[in-house]
């Protein structure tokens, strides 16, 4: 028998940043695709500024176990959900950080004066994948709302790991977002598309390394 | 080939509840049943159901045996502290033999507890929460598509045994959001009930009338109209009127207890997994169900022999199937998330050399695939002795 495990995402951030909107967009436009979703969230009876987050897994078959014990990709929309999650990235996994309330701009292991000031540094250990971006700064600055922040995140998830197609995303937002927001919305995702250069491969198969037996 | 869909399970719960013909809503929202009453509030209106959001959920509970006996199927939603306060009128349904549906999405407990953190505490709750002897059908589901599916089920089981059924969940599998299919026209079964031109004008309606055969089969109920009869909570007469007879005290209180008992094999629903050669079997419902399956698959990757039962029906237990089980195989392993309520039931089943592991948990986490192969190493290596 073979194992499958899911694909896992998880969205962090605090109430009210609409990360678990973004989870449910992006299983939305999973289920699209024809995979089999699981997507589960936490919060706290805070409904604004409390520690929320959202999970998506998803997989070829029916998922067995709903949660997740570590993570392909990990998404920070605030600061605070970095040191809180950042120990249930999977080795290389991709790590996406929003950077607007943080002292720098861009976001790189080798420069240590762009890590900023109380950012967990063992991070670099655990993956070179870190994408940092002022995604709610860039909302505030070209939709002057920062609401759309995590539709520009997703835009640039959809982008730098491929997991769904960029219109099946748009088809998805068109759908679930009140109609008097969807232009915004798709602007946003097709401004966050935009973002990042770099494409990485999620699941890529571990390399063995077999001492005797096989 | 339909469309699959994303439905969260407290969805699932209200859409299936209209499916089966819920055309009657009172509750209190409490987390995590909340969006069960959100779905409600906008869906039943749409298909000419009333909605109503009581003062609290004693009232919830009354207002829906109200509804039912008043004709129409009628369904609340709560969680653990709201169930604990409806207990007296799931007493009251018992006794009046009126269908209605109470779901109980359970959640981290006792008292308040852990509000958005899943359990499964109330499994002992649900069977015996209200006073007196009593028989009660409980089922609860362990995915989002089973949700749907077993709400009309809950509904029909209702209608036809003429008694409350509790509806479980628990508080991931309430908010969790799965791929969902809707199951078409000739997949739903829906036990509607008497109409009341099913009913000769001239014959008086007796609804507590059983006909005296080894099987008791309650009468279905009728809808609101020409059949009037008599509805007490005290011990009564098959008219409804009260009597302190102590032989009809007797038929009437064995009559409650023995139209689910004697029937629970055709009321068990259950489910399992790699039985058929398993030494080692793992007994988990709901959400923990799920663990499980990982686990089995975990397991038998490593040529483990290893099993999942998993009653749909929490009550009445599936008897006769699990004992058969039980003499089969050499150790049982019990996982859920409280301290071993349903073990004590299982264990009541098993011989004295089938070795016991329980899994329990109660920090509202779910308990992990790990934890359950944890206990399947226990066994195999034979540390653990007898329970």
């Amino acid at each position: 028998m073979v194992l499958n495990m899911p694909v896992t995402l998880r969205f962090a951030g605090i109430g009210g940043q609409g990360n678990i909107l973004m989870g449910i967009v992006l299983a939305k436009s999973l289920i699209k695709e024809g995979k089999w979703v699981v997507q589960s969230q936490s919060y706290t009876a805070q409904v604004r500024g409390g520690p929320s987050h959202c999970d998506v897994l998803y997989s070829n078959e029916w998922i067995d176990y709903p949660k997740a014990e570590s993570f392909d990709v990990l998404f920070a929309l605030h600061p605070t959900a970095i040191p809180r999650h950042y120990m249930l990235l999977k080795k290389n996994g991709v790590f996406f950080i929003d950077t607007s309330m943080m002292n720098v701009e861009t976001f790189s292991c080798m420069e240590p004066e762009n890590i900023p000031t109380g950012f967990p540094i063992e991070i670099c250990r655990i993956t070179r994948k870190i994408l940092g971006y002022p995604f709610t700064k860039a909302a505030i600055e070209n939709f002057k709302t920062g609401v759309v922040a995590n539709m520009i995140g997703l835009g640039a998830l959809v982008k730098v790991t491929g997991v769904v197609t960029l219109d099946t995303l748009k088809e998805t937002i068109a759908e679930t977002v009140r109609k008097k927001y969807v232009d915004m919305n798709l602007k946003a995702v097709d401004f966050g598309y935009g973002v990042f250069q770099k494409e990485y491969k999620l699941k890529q198969k571990k390399k063995k390394h077999p001492i005797g037996f096989e | 080939m339909p469309k699959m869909v994303l439905m969260q399970g407290d969805e699932a719960a209200a859409l299936g509840a209209i499916r089966a013909g819920c055309r009657f809503y009172a509750g209190y929202p409490i987390t995590p049943a909340s969006e069960i009453a959100e779905v409600m509030s906008r869906e039943l209106p749409k298909v000419g159901g009333v909605f109503i959001q009581m003062e609290d959920e004693i009232a919830s509970a009354a207002a829906i045996i109200g509804a039912s006996l008043a004709g129409v199927k009628s369904m609340t939603a709560t969680s653990g502290p709201g169930f604990s306060l409806m207990q007296e009128a799931i007493g009251y349904a018992v006794m009046t033999e009126t269908p209605t549906v109470f779901v109980n999405v359970m959640r981290g407990g006792p008292s308040t507890g852990l509000p958005t953190k899943p359990s499964q505490g109330d499994i002992m709750q649900a069977r015996w929460g209200t006073h007196g002897d009593h028989a009660i059908i409980a089922l609860y589901p362990s995915s989002v598509q089973e949700i749907y599916k077993y709400i009309i089920t809950a509904f029909n089981l209702a209608e036809k045994y003429r008694t409350p059924v509790v509806f479980l969940m628990d508080e991931t599998l309430g908010h969790m959001r799965e791929n969902f299919i809707m199951p078409s026209e000739r997949e739903v079964f829906i036990y509607n009930r008497l109409r009341e031109e099913q009913i000769k004008e001239e014959e008086v309606f007796l609804p507590y009338e059983t006909e005296e055969y080894a099987e008791p089969t309650p009468q279905p109920l009728v809808e609101m109209g020409k059949a009037r009869f008599h509805v007490s909570g005290l011990i009564h007469d098959e008219a409804g009127f009260p009597m302190a007879n102590p032989d009809i005290a007797d038929r009437l209180v064995r009559r409650l207890v023995e139209k689910i008992r004697l029937h629970a094999d055709e009321i068990s629903i259950y489910d399992e997994y790699m039985t058929e050669d398993a030494e080692v079997l793992i007994i988990a419902y709901g959400i923990t169900a799920r663990s499980a399956m990982r686990a089995v698959k975990i397991a038998r990757n490593d040529r483990i022999k290893v099993g999942l039962f998993r009653p749909i029906t929490i009550w009445p237990v599936p008897r006769t199937r699990l004992k058969e089980l039980l003499s089969r195989v050499n150790s049982v392993i019990i996982a859920e998330m409280n301290l071993g309520q349903y073990a004590h039931e299982v264990l009541s089943l098993t011989k004295n050399d089938v070795r016991v592991k329980l899994v329990n948990k109660v920090n509202g986490e779910l308990i992990t695939p790990q934890e359950i192969l944890d206990a399947v190493t226990e066994l195999q290596s034979g540390i653990v002795g007898y329970y």
